[in-house]
């Protein structure tokens, strides 16, 4: 599915004391997005990057349907998005699921309000829970198992449903560093056998090179889109690609355009917190 | 109901596996329980004693084991378990009663903004007259039979129960509901799917505070105006100088309160288990 995003505008109204601004004056709206344009193609793997607070969160939220807009237009295959898609599949940072549910009956749980019987959601479920490798933990609860586990399942759970679009909000950034490269290795294995449309938004560089079609680097807040890199490194991706010299460049390219970003974000959030004290 | 039938199951089902237990596994398990022993039975140990050597009048207070024969005896005649039958009766009628009134109107409560506010001041207010101090009125409106009691129970036991549903549902993790909302979860399945289970918790947490103020609230009823009941016994035997009988009737409503709670502790242990963590329930 094609999804265009067109001068999206995204204020939020602020009150008492939130309505210092990060320059230090005082402001009654915090604007987050400011004129964002994208495109993104069927069937391509698109991360966003940006600095902390830059509003990449915001528009996958917008594109989920899971906030508004303040004005703008957000369309996924022509349709104005107004409510959560119906082929939309969602991973958040903080895993979601729901703890009194075991392990198949959270990846049940988007056919089961659909109102696909219970043969054949164990069904799908179970052959969910084969290609993430938890097989033998169906009956365990997101409890009783690690965060690593419990990201797989996330990610299983909106899998279920076939989505054609998957919306991923930060998804590895609670997880340590060698449970992330492990769960970016096994992401791509699985997309590349479903070839969906994936939005990802992180904060890491490497995350994004690793994963991505294109890199979408954003500005610091007020975000709007700064440059857009296409990653030309073959696929399928492995272990072997981080270390590979292409792997580096790209890397590279991409903190060269955002660090100035990054720098901004920080002088402002010094300066902020420097009128605040006053 | 049925519904919530099911989640109940499957919350034992994967939390409590069930284990052959060795009798040092026993002691284990039970460690807390058995620690405490020791006090116990020197506590017992002094009630036996210093009556007899004199330093407590022995007329006021009998020897342990005199209370023990006297509540012996009133086993084996059959007056105790009568009363103990009205009292619980009276118990579990207002309890559930409660029940009844509370889950429905918490759960409306903690799901409309505009309901809650219109009700939270009169539920504050209402919920800090002592249920003794109603008596009277519940006397006056219902005379002095089973109904007054009855009502009693329930006034006591309501309010637990509605304030913790409203916390219950009100404190979701919004992060779940988020999730639903983007899996596109209709208003009816986000009730039913998602508030009422995650709300199950506090929503039984509230029945156990509730559970042991209905009891509460039935023996003080019944010590100010009843004709049965083990209040009704204690105070009885208390005015016709029976104190064997009135300690019988005073342990017996120690180990109910004990009995009760730890059921509804192990209620509460069962419809939470998804909130324990792994170490804890393999222990």
């Amino acid at each position: 599915m094609k999804i265009v995003a067109a001068d999206v505008q995204k204020r939020f109204v602020l009150s008492g004391k939130q309505r210092i601004s990060s320059d230090g004056t005082e402001t009654a709206e915090l604007q987050v997005l400011k004129d964002f344009n994208l495109q993104v193609n069927a069937g391509e793997f698109l991360v966003i990057v940006g600095p902390s607070g830059c509003g990449k969160s915001v528009f996958l939220n917008i594109l989920g349907g899971l906030a508004h807009k303040t004005d703008g237009s957000v369309t996924i295959d022509g349709n104005e998005v107004t409510e959560p898609n119906e082929q939309l599949g969602y991973v958040f940072q903080q895993y979601a699921l729901f703890p009194w549910r075991t392990a198949l009956s959270n990846i049940e749980y988007p056919l089961e309000i659909r109102g696909v019987n219970a043969a054949e959601r164990q069904k799908k479920a179970r052959d969910l829970l084969r290609l993430i490798g938890l097989t033998s933990f169906e009956k365990w609860r997101p409890n009783q198992l690690s965060g690593g586990m419990q990201q797989r399942i996330a990610i299983a759970r909106a899998l279920a449903i076939n989505p054609e679009v998957l919306l991923m909000d930060e998804p590895f950034a609670a997880l340590d560093n060698q449970t992330r490269e492990l769960l970016q290795v096994e992401l791509l294995r699985i997309w590349e056998g479903i070839h969906n449309t994936v939005v990802f938004v992180t904060h890491s560089i490497e995350e994004a090179v690793f994963l991505a079609d294109r890199v979408v680097i954003m500005t610091s807040r007020p975000g709007k889109v700064k440059e857009i890199v296409s990653i030309n490194i073959p696929r399928p991706r492995n272990d072997y690609t981080r270390s590979s010299t292409k792997f580096a460049g790209y890397r590279q390219r991409v903190w060269d355009i955002l660090k100035d970003e990054v720098y901004k974000t920080q002088d402002n959030m010094e300066k902020s917190a420097l009128s605040s004290q006053l | 109901m049925k519904k919530m039938g099911a989640y109940f199951c499957s919350w034992r089902a994967g939390a409590f596996r069930k284990t052959r237990l060795n009798p040092a596994a026993f002691l284990a398990r039970y460690r807390n329980f058995f620690s405490g022993v020791p006090l116990i039975f020197f506590f017992c140990l002094l009630w036996e004693i210093l009556p007899r050597i004199g330093v407590l009048n022995p007329i006021f207070f009998p020897p342990f084991s005199e209370v023990l024969l006297a509540l012996g005896a009133l086993i084996h005649s059959g007056t105790l378990l009568k009363h103990i039958g009205s009292s619980l009766f009276r118990a579990m009628a207002g309890f559930l009663l409660a029940v009844l009134a509370a889950g429905p109107l918490g759960f409306l409560m903690g799901y409309s903004r505009k309901f809650e506010r219109a009700a939270d001041l009169l539920v504050q207010t209402l919920r800090n007259v002592s249920q003794f101090a109603l008596l009277p009125v519940f006397i006056m409106l219902f005379g002095i039979g089973e109904i007054s009691k009855i009502g009693l129970t329930f006034y006591a036991s309501v309010w637990h129960m509605l304030i913790n549903t409203i916390s219950g549902v009100k404190n979701v993790d919004p992060m779940l509901i988020r999730a639903a909302v983007s899996m596109r979860t209709s208003k009816k399945d986000l009730f039913w799917k998602i508030i009422m289970p995650a709300s199950f918790p506090s929503v039984v947490a509230g029945m156990r505070l509730g559970g042991r103020s209905a009891m509460m609230a039935v023996i003080g009823a019944e010590m100010i105006a009843a004709k049965s009941g083990v209040g009704y016994f204690v105070q009885y035997s208390q005015l016709i100088y029976h104190f064997p009988d009135m300690y019988a009737g005073i342990i017996v409503l120690c180990f109910l309160g004990l009995v009760l709670n730890y059921f509804l502790v192990w209620i509460e242990r069962r419809a939470t288990s998804w909130k324990i963590q792994n170490e804890e329930i393999k222990n």
